[in-house]
């Protein structure tokens, strides 16, 4: 387990991660558009304080979505303390499902959720055309090389 | 790069008692889980890429109506470039032919295969959910979890214009 401890996101901590690593100020999903207010937020810190991970959702209908889940740094497990803590509040919050979105270059999260647990539910062809129309920012293509174009979900049980 | 002095050289496979034995060998149970149908070795043509006498790598496709369908790439030395050699020769094939479309499908653990083939011009046009759990009910020995600790349930279909 890394040495980071989770707890609740200030509003900047989601606003200056999302402008940095989302290409802007919300985000678009499948199920709506997310601005700042309407999720909540957990970020990981190492011990100097300094966030390490930011993840946030948001429970609507006994159903709750992932918006966004970043570890800025790889391999050290905190994406998956992050998303363990989702788990927990979501149970909590009275959610039975849990559900996330990704673009279809994303294979590492694409294995990172169906490793725990997550089942592929759907593909959305083509949704982030239209994102990118609101976005301009969104690459054409991911670093891997892989074009940006279509939503995969996935879902688990909680 | 893996050095190599021999030129990679794809042709078709003409020999099928080798391609047939070959394929039972490296198909679990003698035949491959494609699109919700079993597929036995002598369902499918092949490719090979070799160096000299040695070969490198198998592809093996078949037609259904004219929609090229691309059932396997396999690397059978380290050689780099050797699914890329055969991927090509199978578009070529396609064009050849006047086949609109070249498809592929893979296993929801297959990320690799779904990296390949997304950076090389296809497009992921569906998701059948449950196909290989569906399958598993006929031939138990289809393993419940894949590449990278992954448990195997779907199938992603991809899509190349040719």
């Amino acid at each position: 387990m890394p040495n980071v401890v989770v707890e609740p996101a200030t509003p900047g901590d989601v606003v200056a991660t999302w402008r940095d690593l989302w290409n802007g100020e919300v985000i678009f999903t499948p199920r709506g558009v997310f601005s700042p207010r309407d999720v909540v937020g957990l970020a990981a810190r190492d011990r100097n304080n300094r966030m390490v991970g930011l993840a946030t959702y948001a429970v609507r209908d006994r159903v709750a979505a992932i918006v966004t889940i970043n570890a800025m740094l790889d391999g050290n497990g905190v994406a998956t303390v992050l998303l363990e803590r989702i788990i927990a509040a979501a149970r909590a919050a009275g959610a039975t499902a849990l559900v996330a979105t990704l673009t279809n270059d994303n294979l590492r999260a694409f294995a990172f959720f169906q490793k725990r647990g997550f089942r592929l539910t759907a593909l959305r062809p083509g949704a982030m055309d239209a994102v990118r129309a609101r976005k301009p920012k969104i690459p054409l293509a991911a670093p891997n090389g892989i074009p940006i174009r279509d939503y995969i979900d996935v879902e688990r049980d909680l | 790069m893996t050095a190599s002095s021999q030129r990679l050289v794809v042709r078709p496979i003409e020999d099928r008692p080798f391609l047939e034995e070959m394929l039972k060998l490296r198909w679990s149970g003698a035949s491959i889980l494609v699109r919700g149908q079993f597929l036995a070795p002598s369902q499918v043509n092949a490719f090979g890429a070799y160096e000299g006498d040695d070969i490198a790598g198998v592809a093996t496709w078949r037609y259904e109506g004219r929609i090229l369908y691309l059932i396997t790439v396999n690397n059978v030395t380290d050689r780099r470039g050797v699914g890329q050699a055969l991927l090509e020769a199978v578009i070529a094939k396609g064009k050849a032919d006047g086949a609109p479309l070249l498809r592929v499908l893979v296993s929801n653990d297959n990320l690799n295969a779904l990296g390949f083939y997304q950076r090389r011009g296809f497009r992921i046009v569906a998701v059948h959910i449950g196909a290989v759990d569906a399958m598993r009910t006929y031939k138990p020995s289809i393993p419940e979890i894949g590449m990278n600790r992954i448990p195997i349930h779907d199938e992603i279909e991809l899509e190349m214009g040719l």
